[in-house]
């Protein structure tokens, strides 16, 4: 059986992921397509049409200050997709080169670089993007590295214990005994086949990041006030909430909630497909 | 003996970790932001003022002279002064810190409570329906933003149902306060037979304890679950089935000590989340609490608040995995041995 047919049969004996990956087709598409798809510009406010509730005109009703809060959703996906795709990124690629090193060389280096993510990871996670985020100061960049960087020691654990296994394998001992040098083996023959965990994990962080960075927002460290971002969305409704104005929240936090399921279904419909033990 | 040796090997390696976690933390308030002193004064002083004042704080010394002090200082029990509140930061946190551990203490309490019942039948009457909802609750549970979640029970069950007090504080308000003797008012309540109180404590707890909670469940019903199926397959299970023992007796006796082990761990990683989700739910149920003082902190740009409260809840964090290490050790006796 081919790799491709495996993949779509144990894609079919497992819907809910299918569920996943269509839910992420369509985040994607609406973060693509906002500019099309949303009725009103996210940033206009008109004071006549202050807290609508949901209905025909405005579909999930308007905030204070009359933005539309459907046309807003629609741009928050891309702008939380972008704060997910960047930190994950970063995480990845620091956190998995940081990994790489690590496990290649061994030693000294490997030590040091281990005790460093340790030191990382003594922090609860959300409270080192926290002490990361008020120190850059709030801005969709440096939300971006807070969230990376909190993240990157799941990286290069990964990476660092796959190569342990991967550098004394019959593959690797034949790539350097034909006389390539260290870093070809590690890029050529290495780093690619440590690489399906490392995406499995970024897909489940990503939800992780969305969670992260609507928290951030939320309370004022990430993306600042009008930016149609969901988090930031949540957190200006929350004085409406106790005068009845429920939509203003509502909406952007169930989006980040679909949003977060989706790649979380994703992430364990991958490791289920990848790791045959959990078949 | 050999438990003795596990323990202090234990304890020896906080040490360093601890240092690390001083040394970020320092990092993140003096290397990275540029000058501090522009952040505390504004731009607007002279030349002259600002190096005076640099000097005031001894930020015209080296980082690693300034870090020494820093770590003097923490010695000391001098973590700044708060800019907010003008106060020594380690008196803030201490008085704040009791209603931080009666709400996460709850939100524990309730999830574990759910969450392994919850996750043992998944195990046991595996695929089953109990099995589908639990694994329903758990996506949730993992992908529900906290606050959120707050949010829309407060607008629920106080706004439209008015069954929830509001979220206001750690006491409704017409509720006479029980004397502080431990700070946690639901004890505080019961040492002065002051039931009114004790009924209106555990009320207003209700709300944000389940949403921390429920958060908390996902991961730990997850553990729960994979430790169980782990433990119904095993040889000795499946010996104590020949035998022709009842199925609860296995389940019960057999299956379910060693299923919850790896349990005990979560719990110390879901108590980390815990930690930085209280900074988002506090502030929705004005719980008077560190979650709260954190998060004016931030929004005020207070760094010896911030960096006390990183501070204050990563050791707490860093001391909770040591004490569950050190249970571990207790309750498998071949992790000693490692």
């Amino acid at each position: 059986m081919g790799r491709l047919a495996g993949l779509s049969y144990g894609l079919r004996r497992n819907p809910i992921t299918i569920i996943g990956l269509a839910m992420l087709g369509a985040l994607v598409a609406v973060a693509l397509l906002a500019p099309v798809l949303a009725p009103y510009d996210p940033y206009a406010t008109n004071p006549a049409v202050s807290l609508r509730p949901p209905g025909p005109g405005h579909l999930f009703g308007t905030d204070t200050f009359g933005h539309d809060i459907f046309s807003r959703v629609l741009y928050g996906a891309r702008i939380d997709l972008i704060v997910a795709a960047g930190a994950v990124g970063v995480a990845m690629v620091l956190g998995g080169l940081l990994g790489a090193v690590a496990g290649y060389t061994g030693g000294w280096l490997d030590d040091g670089i281990m005790r460093v993510m340790d030191m990382l990871q003594a922090f609860p996670n959300f409270i080192l993007a926290l002490g990361i985020a008020a120190a850059l100061g709030p801005s969709l960049t440096n939300l971006i590295i807070a969230i990376g960087l909190t993240n990157l020691p799941i990286y290069a654990r990964l990476v660092r214990s796959r190569l342990l296994t991967l550098r004394v394998s019959g593959f690797a001992l034949a790539a350097v005994s034909v006389g390539n040098p260290p870093w070809r083996v590690l890029l050529i023959h290495l780093l690619p086949n440590s690489l399906a965990p490392v995406f499995i994990q970024a897909t489940l962080q990503s939800g992780w990041a969305i969670l992260q960075a609507a928290g951030l927002s939320f309370i004022g460290l990430g993306v600042r006030v009008p930016t149609p971002e969901w988090g930031v969305m949540i957190s200006m409704g929350v004085q409406q909430l106790t005068s009845g104005h429920w939509w203003v929240s509502f909406f952007p936090g169930l989006a980040i909630m679909l949003a977060v399921i989706s790649f979380n279904l994703v992430g364990d419909g991958l490791q289920d497909l990848l790791d045959p033990r959990r078949r | 003996m050999l438990f003795g040796r596990y323990l202090l090997r234990r304890l020896l390696l906080v040490g360093p970790t601890l240092l690390g976690v001083l040394f970020i933390t320092f990092a993140l308030t003096r290397i990275i932001p540029g000058n501090p002193i522009d952040r505390m004064v504004g731009f607007f002083i002279s030349d002259e003022r600002r190096a005076e004042i640099m000097r005031e704080h001894g930020l015209d010394q080296p980082y690693y002279i300034q870090f020494i002090r820093y770590l003097g200082g923490l010695v000391r029990g001098d973590l700044g002064t708060s800019f907010l509140t003008s106060r020594p930061v380690v008196d803030d946190l201490r008085q704040r810190f009791p209603a931080t551990l009666e709400l996460t203490a709850c939100a524990m309490t309730i999830a574990v409570l759910a969450a392994v019942p919850l996750g043992v039948a998944s195990a046991v009457w595996k695929d089953s329906w109990v099995d589908h909802l639990g694994r329903v609750l758990s996506v949730i549970g993992v992908s529900v933003p906290v606050f959120w979640f707050g949010l829309v029970l407060v607008y629920l069950f106080f706004f439209k149902l008015g069954i929830a007090p509001p979220p206001i504080g750690r006491l409704e308000p017409s509720v006479v306060a029980p004397p502080v003797v431990t700070g946690l008012i639901t004890v505080d309540a019961l040492m002065a037979r002051n039931l009114p109180a004790l009924w209106s404590g555990l009320r207003v707890l209700t709300l944000p304890a389940f949403v921390l909670g429920f958060a908390a469940m996902a991961p730990l019903a997850r553990m729960a679950r994979s430790g169980m199926v782990e433990a119904l397959d095993s040889p000795y299970v499946r010996a104590a089935r020949a035998l022709g023992l009842p199925a609860r007796t296995v389940v019960v006796r057999h299956a379910l000590k060693n299923a919850l082990l790896p349990v005990v761990t979560m719990i110390a990683v879901v108590f980390g989340y815990q930690l930085g989700g209280v900074v988002l739910i506090e502030s929705i149920f004005s719980w008077p609490g560190l979650g709260q003082y954190a998060f004016n902190a931030a929004a005020n740009a207070d760094f010896p608040a911030i960096q006390g409260f990183i501070l204050y809840a990563t050791t707490i964090y860093i001391l909770l995995f040591l004490v569950v290490d050190v249970l571990y050790g207790v309750l498998d006796r071949r992790v000693r041995y490692q």
